[in-house]
């Protein structure tokens, strides 16, 4: 089924919406969630829950590209559970426990200059990426953004794995020389 | 930061950006399927392909460089513009035929436009036949440095050619003239010299059986010399050659004749006396350049396969090219005359023997490489296509082209021309580690071969095929260098002094470039045109430069801080006429000093020069010195320089005083000089013997020569104003020692320090003795992509600058220095110091001290609570001591119980959750757990206190207990039936070492244990076994109470023979995580013996023979090489941050490490998954480049004694 009709599907509140979603991006959506948590029953949990926030958001939300949009909601989802689950097995207190669980009420705590400063930084890395070759970009965001292993990378791109991390390597320090110019600290 | 921050602005990365990396995930992306087949094809030749050692090969890379240079029609006038609209007009009218077109050009007289007319019919005609036998047609093809076909690939080394396949490589013949190969239809032609004479042989590639199909007989002397005999290319079925003997040796051959051999019949044919090495050809004809190659015009000629025809087309081209058959030549009819800088683009029909079309030009077109190429009016270049049509071409686009087709370019990418469109399409990323050479491509039998030179100046060859998508790679080259071949390399690389220009400099938000004869600011403030050079002198405050301007030199500084140029010197641009062209010499400024500015000035590239002194308060000129080198030594009131003697090298020295009152020569063989701290330095070749040396130290101030000093023989030369040798790669210390340098580091002299460079690190080194002890650590943010060896160092002001070949260079130091991430201090000590060198010993541990009291397995948390296990649904409440704890060898964890009056050792399956109970004693006894190695748990029983103990070891399969010693304090390692164990032997450490041997199973466990004891006094052990278990050796650190030294003692249990004994630096040495530590110089004994500084924060861990560095929450396999640690794989451990590193203990179970923390909280790492957390990574950036700073104090290639030695060459063992 075309993106378009899945998303009109969801406009509809057609349950079908899911099933397609799942259909069509399921494995995509699992893998970035794997990628994660690195566990399986946690990366279905964290799907599931990434089909009910694409539910609740679509409609208002019509994206122009459903693919990025739903990976962006699993990244999300599968790093917030992370932290969540990260919290847990470290501090194992019940106050660490209770902090994760409140985040979920509260909005982060980030004051509008932390806010502001972040949609900075989001901005600066969009357009040091958009500088990048077109085959440099997609590794750093298979390495950044799908956080796929560097051997898968060089599966993808049929290149070595050493090309891959040295690739990487310079566009970390490519980023980080933008953004130390642009005046943010990293 | 936080990265998780990072990481969060990562998830909002675009869409369509993520929509195209998703694509490439997902296998549409077409550079996946390409780089795939290209890896796998490079894989499957680099297996079998050859490893060529040969100096032979020297040869072949000579003749390619050579041909290279002779193909390449340097242009060597002022660039012109071509004339846009004529171009334009040429296009349009080619569509209507030609003849309009032709016919509007003012240029063109009458008579030629009427032959235009006849011309545009036959074209017609010419066009619709070339259609039919396009198929057909033949076109010349150079020889090859390598042929490649399905099965071999064939190249040359030590004079032989050899056929490599995949299992086996061959010798097809010796005695080989070059390198040059020829291919065509599956054969492989190649000449060979024997006794009488030359040879030409065919090869048949399938079954790689040769024939002779030509001979030359030669005399004796001309036979032995392979120089004049030359394979130079096919064409159809006539092998093109050139023969020519400088003794004229072969009177009836002529001198550097030019034959065709008819592959048919054996016929030979001399087809011309005059041509070079340039060809084209088409079908019959054979087209080629005169021999003036090195000029940029020269006489074209055509000629008949057969050699019954032979003409001249001009005598005045820049090259031609052949598409479709047709002839496509640059005339230069009036260049010959100085005056006019125009010509004429020829379509020339070779068949019918007449030009088809002429096209005026204005400018100057060379060709390169199959291409017209030529510089605008704003100095951006060109491309001229044979229709007349003009393509823009990218600046980074300089270095090779094949037939308008393919072009790679400074950035290693190579781009398709789309003609229709005039637009470059990318083509593929070529993964290469080339270094500046630049690239040549050829085409032969559909395939495409890019040869070029890699950082190590091994010779590479690719080999594409041509496909619709473009190319696709089939095959990889590598020839390896000889010892000799590096000797050379390094000799090349000593002469590379000098000659890199500052072109581009950036440093503290400022950035200066020269790009096309304009030197710009930041990336687009133009602050300067017609800058002859392209390069500047930089200093604190200014940019001083040369321009030709209104036919005038001139000398300019630029102030940084108001912008303004200021003219400081001008002088008229002597014209001369050259190769019919009309030039201006040059300036070129060689330094500038508060009192005067010196300057070169000569023609072209000023190998021909005077070197004057300008006095900058008078403008008074002096003449100081001709044909000077650029580099000018500046002293306190003198100036010297290198001055060329005619094409032999060394050079001479002089010194000059800089009002041009005096010229003193001071040594007539020179082979590199700098200025030291107080004196001028020379190394003089005694009456040009360049293997006697002397190392001169000379007071110019009072004119005398304060030392001499013989060197030993070498290649010596002045090196970033150092003394190196370049075959055996050492310098000269200030102490007049010679010191072997550490392969891969490279020395350089800034201010009055010495250093020595890694590319990427700079030591900080003073020698004494031979000896090289290193200080600070630098890291520079230097050229990328570059070898040590391709950078140089120089001082400009108060700047010290780090320069890549290409002329750009970093910024090193300013007033304050701002480039050296920190002031370089040595490691060790911290803010706590002597503190934390207490809390360093303090570590000294033993195994099982951190007792496991939770255990992280992948996403499985166990953790003791109470006398309670608790698990993932498991709860385990038969504990009996509140301090009890957990071990674990990654399928079982062990714990100590109480169960009707016994206390248990029992153990639980982590996978399948089961218990089981393998020991039990009386619970008047306290069992503690030891350790876990391999099939053996070992346990302490013992009084309360277990300072009464007896060590056991118990099977974790059947829980079989052995009795191995009593009062042991620890258990080091235990592997095949052997225990190593530390026994108590008082309050103090070091303690005795023994070896426990485990007999079978069975015997009864009193007599079980065969026990020998080892050492007496020993800080730390740990114990291996090979493979195959035949082995099984004991490293232990051993303590001499005479001397307090310790060494590192290597012994065979098996065979309970010392093998091998080394001292070790003193220190606090003890076994930390597997390795041998110091901790009081933070250093660690490396898998090969080397004793090698750590990191500051890192931690060494050895699991069997890889060595790994523990930071923050990432484990770093690390070897060491080349003086310094190389960082491999990274292991995210996911432990708790919150410690310090030396605080973990790390052990290694099989593919697994159980990494622990003092809480006892432990991770088990999976190196299989290689699970890295990505954000870890971010925040550690890279360890090569962010790792905290360290010295080496020893490196293994220079202080024998850390290697290991054999009882036999120690008398006292």
């Amino acid at each position: 089924m075309k993106d378009s009709s899945i998303i009109n599907l969801f406009w509809k509140r057609d349950e079908t919406a899911i099933r397609e979603t799942e259909r069509k991006y399921g494995h995509y959506l699992l893998k970035i969630a794997y990628n994660v948590l690195a566990n399986h029953e946690d990366s279905e949990e964290s799907v599931n829950d990434t089909y009910l926030k694409t539910w609740d958001s679509l409609p208002p939300h019509r994206p122009e590209i459903l693919s990025a949009y739903l990976g962006k909601i699993a990244r999300e989802t599968a790093i917030d559970k992370l932290r969540k689950r990260s919290a847990r097995k470290r501090g194992g207190s019940e106050y660490m426990l209770s902090l994760s669980e409140l985040e979920d009420c509260v909005s982060g705590g980030e004051s509008p200059e932390q806010e502001a400063e972040f949609r900075e930084l989001v901005r600066l890395i969009n357009r040091y990426l958009r500088k990048l070759p077109k085959e440099n970009r997609d590794v750093f965001i298979c390495r950044y953004y799908f956080m796929d292993e560097t051997r898968e990378i060089a599966a993808y791109t049929g290149c070595s794995e050493t090309k891959i991390r040295s690739m990487l390597y310079r566009m970390r320090q490519g980023l980080r020389n933008n953004l130390e110019k642009e005046g943010i600290r990293v | 930061m936080k990265p998780e921050k990072l990481m969060d602005a990562f998830g909002k990365i675009d869409d369509d950006m993520i929509e195209s990396a998703q694509e490439m995930r997902s296998g549409n992306s077409g550079i996946r399927k390409k780089n795939q087949k290209a890896a796998a094809m490079r894989k499957k030749w680099r297996n079998g392909l050859l490893t060529m050692t040969a100096a032979g090969l020297i040869l072949g890379f000579c003749f390619l460089v050579a041909d290279l240079n002779q193909r390449e029609i340097v242009s060597n006038t002022n660039p012109a513009e071509v004339s846009e609209e004529s171009s334009e007009s040429r296009t349009e009218s080619m569509e209507e035929g030609g003849t309009e077109a032709l016919s509007t050009e003012g240029s063109l007289d009458a008579k030629e436009a009427d032959r235009s007319e006849e011309v545009t019919e036959a074209t017609t005609a010419s066009v619709e036949e070339t259609g039919e036998e396009s198929a057909e047609r033949t076109e010349f093809v150079s020889a090859l440095e390598t042929a490649v076909t399905d099965r071999y690939v064939f190249a040359v080394k030590d004079k032989a050619l050899y056929a490599e396949s995949r299992e086996t490589g061959t010798v097809i013949a010796e005695n080989l003239i070059s390198s040059a190969l020829v291919m065509k239809d599956g054969l492989v032609y190649y000449a060979a010299v024997s006794g009488d004479g030359y040879r030409i042989h065919e090869l048949n590639t399938e079954n790689l059986q040769s024939k002779e199909r030509y001979f030359v007989p030669g005399a004796e002397s001309g036979a032995e010399s392979s120089e004049p005999f030359c394979l130079e290319g096919v064409q159809g079925n006539y092998l093109i050659c050139r023969i020519g003997s400088s003794s004229n040796s072969h009177p009836s051959l002529g001198y550097n004749r030019l034959y065709s051999i008819d592959l048919e019949d054996g016929a030979i044919a001399a087809l011309s006396e005059s041509v070079g090495s340039y060809f084209v050809g088409s079908d019959e004809w054979l087209v080629g350049a005169g021999d003036s190659l090195s000029v940029s015009v020269a006489p074209l000629s055509a000629m008949k396969l057969d050699g019954s025809d032979s003409r001249e087309l001009t005598n005045c081209t820049a090259g031609a090219v052949i598409e479709d058959g047709t002839l496509y030549y640059m005339d230069y009819p009036e260049y010959m005359d100085g005056n006019t800088k125009s010509g004429y683009l020829i379509c020339y029909d070779l068949e019918r023997q007449r030009e088809q079309t002429r096209i005026p030009i204005s400018g100057y077109w060379y060709l390169r490489n199959g291409c017209f190429m030529s510089s605008g009016p704003d100095q951006t270049m060109r491309l001229l296509l044979p229709d007349g049509t003009v393509c823009s071409y990218p600046e980074n686009f300089r270095f090779v082209r094949l037939k308008n087709r393919y072009f790679a370019t400074t950035d290693r990418m190579i781009y398709q021309l789309d003609v229709q469109n005039e637009t470059y399409a990318e083509l593929m990323q070529l993964d290469i580690n080339a270094s500046a050479n630049p690239y040549t491509f050829e085409l032969c039998e559909g395939k495409v071969y890019m040869y070029y030179t890699d950082s190590e100046l091994v010779s590479q060859t690719l080999v594409w095929e041509e496909s619709e998508f473009g190319l696709d790679e089939v095959g990889q080259v590598e020839i390896e260098q000889t010892q000799e071949e590096k000797q050379i390399r390094n000799r090349k690389l000593a002469q590379l002094r000098g000659t890199y220009d500052l072109s581009s400099v950036e440093w503290d938000g400022l950035k200066f470039s020269v790009e096309n004869g304009c030197l710009y600011r930041g990336d687009s403030e133009y602050i300067s045109g017609n800058m002859e050079f392209e390069h500047f002198i930089l200093d604190s405050d200014s940019v001083f430069y040369c321009v030709l301007r209104e036919n005038a030199n001139q000398i300019i500084r630029y102030d940084i801080k108001s912008g303004e140029n200021e003219v400081l010197y001008s002088q008229p641009a002597e014209a001369y006429v050259q190769y019919g062209i009309t030039n201006y010499e040059r300036m070129d400024l060689a330094d500038v000093t508060d009192s005067y500015l010196y300057f070169r000035c000569g023609r072209q590239e000023l190998d021909a020069n005077t070197l004057y002194s300008v006095n900058r308060e008078t403008g008074t000129v002096h003449l100081l010195g001709e044909n000077v080198q650029r580099n000018l030594l500046i002293g306190d009131g003198y100036v010297a320089a290198l001055e060329n003697r005619d094409d032999t090298c060394p050079a001479a020295i002089y010194l000059y005083s800089s009002d041009g009152s005096s010229r003193n020569m001071l040594a007539e063989y020179c082979a590199g000089a700098y200025i030291g701290d107080s004196s001028l330095e020379y190394l003089e070749c005694k009456n040009g013997n360049p293997n006697e040396v002397y190392h001169v130290r000379y007071d110019a101030g009072n004119g005398v020569e304060v030392s001499r000093t013989l060197l030993s023989e070498g290649c010596w030369s002045e090196w970033n104003r150092c003394f190196y040798e370049a075959d055996y790669h050492r310098m000269l210390a200030e102490d007049g020692s010679e010191v072997d340098l550490p392969d891969g580091l490279y020395p350089v002299r800034i201010g009055r320090k010495l250093y020595l460079y890694s590319g990427d690190v700079l030591y900080e080194i003073t020698c004494d003795n031979g000896e090289i002890t290193y200080g600070s650590m630098y890291e520079m943010d230097g050229p990328e992509n570059l070898e040590p060896w391709q950078l140089l160092f120089r001082e400009q002001g108060e700047l010290a600058l780090i320069t890549g070949p290409g002329g750009e260079a970093k910024v090193l130091s300013w007033d304050q220095p701002t480039f050296f991430p920190e002031e370089g201090t040595p490691a060790v000590m911290n803010q706590s110091g002597q503190g934390k060198m207490e809390e360093k010993r303090s570590l000294e541990r033993l195994p099982g001290e951190y007792a496991i009291t939770s255990l992280q397995n992948g996403s499985d948390y166990y953790y003791m609570d109470g006398k309670q296990l608790e698990g993932p649904g498991v709860t385990i409440s038969d504990c009996i001591y509140e301090d009890s704890h957990l071990l674990s060898d990654g399928v079982y964890l062990y714990y100590t119980a109480n169960w009707n009056q016994e206390n248990l050792v029992r153990c639980y399956n982590l996978e399948q959750g089961t218990v089981r109970t393998l020991y039990g004693v009386d619970e008047n006894y306290r069992l503690e757990l030891v350790t876990v190695c391999g099939d053996s748990l070992y346990i302490r029983c013992g009084t309360s206190d277990l300072s009464k103990n007896r060590l056991y070891a118990v099977s974790v399969k059947d829980g079989t207990a052995f009795l191995l010693a009593e009062d042991v304090q620890n258990v080091v390692s235990a592997v095949e039936g052997y225990a190593a164990v530390l026994k108590q032997t008082g309050e103090v450490r070091p303690t005795q070492l023994l070896v426990c041997g485990r007999k079978v199973k069975g015997v009864d466990l009193a007599d079980s244990s065969e026990i020998w004891p080892i050492s007496e006094s020993c800080s730390g052990a740990r114990m291996t076994a090979d493979e195959t278990g035949e082995t099984v050796r004991l490293e232990y650190l051993e303590h001499d109470s005479r001397d307090g030294m310790v060494d590192l003692v290597i012994y065979d249990v098996k065979e309970k023979t010392e093998m091998a004994r080394t001292e070790l630096p003193n220190g606090e040495w003890l076994e930390w995580n597997g390795c041998f530590y110091d901790a009081k110089a933070h250093c660690a004994v490396f898998p090969d013996g080397s004793v090698v500084n750590l990191p500051e924060g890192c931690y060494p861990v050895r699991i069997e023979d890889t060595m790994y560095l523990y930071l923050g929450t990432s484990l770093y396999e690390v070897v060491y090489e080349n003086g310094k640690i190389v960082y491999g794989e990274i292991y995210s451990t996911g432990a708790v941050p919150e410690a310090d590193a030396c605080q973990y203990l790390v052990r290694g179970i099989g593919n697994q490490i159980l990494v622990t923390a003092p809480g006892g909280e432990t991770v088990m790492v999976d190196l299989e998954v290689n699970r890295c957390i990505p954000w870890f990574q971010l925040e550690l950036d890279s360890p090569v480049s962010r790792r905290p700073k360290c010295f080496i104090r020893e490196t293994p290639q220079l202080k024998g004694q850390n290697r290991l030695t054999t009882p036999q060459n120690k008398g006292s063992i």
